[in-house]
């Protein structure tokens, strides 16, 4: 229920009327109904300040979120990539002999095809508000990244060394092991993209659930304005 | 006994349909007759309650707590920004110690060697004689970095030592151009917290922490380590030689990239803030675009819908 507010006129509750800015100086008027007097709507600082600290925390809390489920979704698909790869060229490899072939799917790779869908899933509703060709991008860089950070730094530190004219062997990942690596983006990103349209079709049910109800609680504050009225 | 007001008060024109809590006892004064009193023709109700009058034209009331919450809010934000600057300080410092003990290594293993060379031709030569020259093709002796250095052979021997040791920069440790790295990453995140957590001053202001931070680390290291001591070991008085001449030049490394940092850092925090939050949800961070003299970013419907009015 809306905080009470009387006409300084008639003493009409103005309570449940919207105050609408005024196009000279911005601030909230209500015409009062009954005697059209205009009334300037003043909020109290207490509740303004305490409504902009609320804000501000919801805020933070919503970035940390977003942050924490991008992360959780690249660190995901990484992880499955790294984790499918192997099994998938281990089978490969075993369809070559015939006497231990395994036709059936595994279920792990039923799982680590769930869990990429599952991360196209949480990257399209985090970032429901974007594209979905940027949040593609932003996932494409994410995970090319964080797949090549070793090589990356590794790439780094050698030019140091090389600044000092010192040649160092610092464990750095070999040209196939960075093939292979190539090779999993290709092999992820579909599945990946699949979770996100996926996504995409979960957050336009979302959507449409809360613009039903927030149409049926307009409706309902229509009725109630009707009854006081 | 009757009550003035109520005496006084003319017939009720409306009821309060709304909340209103009661200035006496808190009771929410929903439902109650508004009346206006005779002597000012002000709109008042009365709590059922407690019997406390309620003007309900007012101003709100304004209470001190807001400031005073701000007040501790901002006292808080800023004995966390000290923290934070003496944690940056000492990660600063962190880099420039790590660096000077990598580089010295070579320096102090050479100086503890012809010490303990110096110190077995004082041991095995006979008294009174002159000085013998120290036999070819004989075994290293046995020495370590923390040997402790004599006095005398600093005096009559180190800047020998030195000279057979060759040019500073071009002999020390290779392994310390590694820390170049992570110094650079540390200093950069460090310049875009500085950047974001400063925003009520411009970047060019801002660019004074960094700068700050650099001279407390350099006086700081320079200060520990301007005098080894009369009984130094090699590996401290090699650190001492290296932290005057490299520390200096680590530092201006890293308050270059702390530079960069805060001159990235506002960008980055919009666009992560762009990137992560829907429109509604980055209005309190507003002061992030307000404070470059930038509009907040309008999403695609408001956007066009402008362009099509």
């Amino acid at each position: 229920m809306p905080i009470s507010h009387t006409c300084p006129s008639c003493c009409a509750e103005l309570g449940h009327l919207r105050a609408v800015p005024d196009p000279h100086y911005g601030l909230g008027v209500i015409v009062c109904p009954c005697c059209t007097h205009a009334v300037v709507r003043v909020r109290h600082p207490d509740r303004v300040f305490w409504q902009q600290m609320r804000r501000l925390r919801k805020g933070l809390f919503q970035l940390w979120l977003a942050n924490m489920f991008t992360a959780l979704a690249t660190g995901a698909t990484i992880g499955m990539a790294f984790w499918l790869l192997p099994q998938l060229t281990s089978r490969a490899g075993r369809y070559k002999q015939p006497d231990i072939a395994d036709p059936s799917v595994p279920a792990q790779i039923i799982v680590a095809v769930i869990m990429l869908l599952l991360c196209g899933i949480i990257a399209r509703v985090v970032y429901a508000h974007l594209r979905f060709r940027s949040v593609l991008v932003l996932f494409v860089v994410l995970i090319g990244v964080f797949c090549f950070i070793d090589a990356i730094i590794g790439r780094l530190v050698l030019f140091a060394l090389a600044l000092g004219n010192a040649v160092e062997d610092i464990g750095m990942p070999t040209a196939l092991e960075l093939k292979r690596r190539a090779m999993m983006l290709p092999l992820v990103m579909p599945v990946f993209v699949l979770g996100m349209i996926a996504g995409g079709q979960l957050n336009r049910l979302i959507e449409r659930g809360s613009g039903k109800r927030i149409v049926r609680i307009r409706r309902r504050l229509r009725n109630r304005q009707a009854r006081l009225d | 006994m009757s009550d003035p007001i109520a005496d006084s008060s003319t017939a009720p024109s409306d009821q309060i349909r709304a909340d209103r809590a009661c200035a006496g006892c808190g009771f929410n004064l929903y439902g109650q007759s508004v009346i206006r009193e005779e002597h000012y023709g002000l709109a008042i109700a009365r709590c059922p309650e407690c019997g406390t009058v309620a003007a309900l034209q007012q101003y709100p009331v304004m209470t001190h707590w807001v400031n005073r919450f701000r007040l501790i809010i901002g006292g808080v934000y800023i004995v966390l920004l000290l923290g934070m600057l003496a944690l940056s300080t000492f990660a600063i410092s962190g880099f420039g110690i790590a660096a000077a003990e990598f580089a010295s290594e070579p320096l102090a293993d050479h100086l503890a060697l012809q010490h303990t060379i110096w110190e077995q031709q004082v041991g095995s030569q006979p008294p009174g004689d002159a000085q013998v020259p120290a036999p070819i093709n004989q075994p290293l002796p046995q020495y370590s970095r923390w040997n402790i250095l004599t006095p005398k052979w600093i005096d009559e021997e180190l800047d020998e030592a030195m000279q057979q040791f060759g040019g500073i920069y071009g002999n020390m440790n290779a392994e310390v151009y590694i820390l170049l790295v992570p110094s650079a990453f540390v200093s950069l995140v460090l310049g875009i917290f500085w950047s974001v957590a400063l925003l009520g001053s411009n970047r060019s202001r801002v660019l004074v922490v960094p700068a700050a931070i650099a001279i407390i680390a350099g006086v700081i290291l320079v200060g520990a380590n301007f005098d080894s001591g009369t009984y130094p070991s090699a590996r401290a008085l090699a650190e001492n030689i290296y932290v005057m001449r490299l520390i200096p030049l680590l530092l201006v490394y890293e308050f270059i990239f702390m530079g960069i940092g805060v001159l990235i850092g506002r960008p980055i925090a919009r666009f992560v803030v762009k990137f992560a939050l829907p429109p509604r949800s980055r209005v309190p961070f507003g002061v992030l675009w307000s404070r470059d003299g930038l509009s907040m970013p309008s999403t695609n419907s408001a956007r066009a819908s402008r362009s099509a009015t």
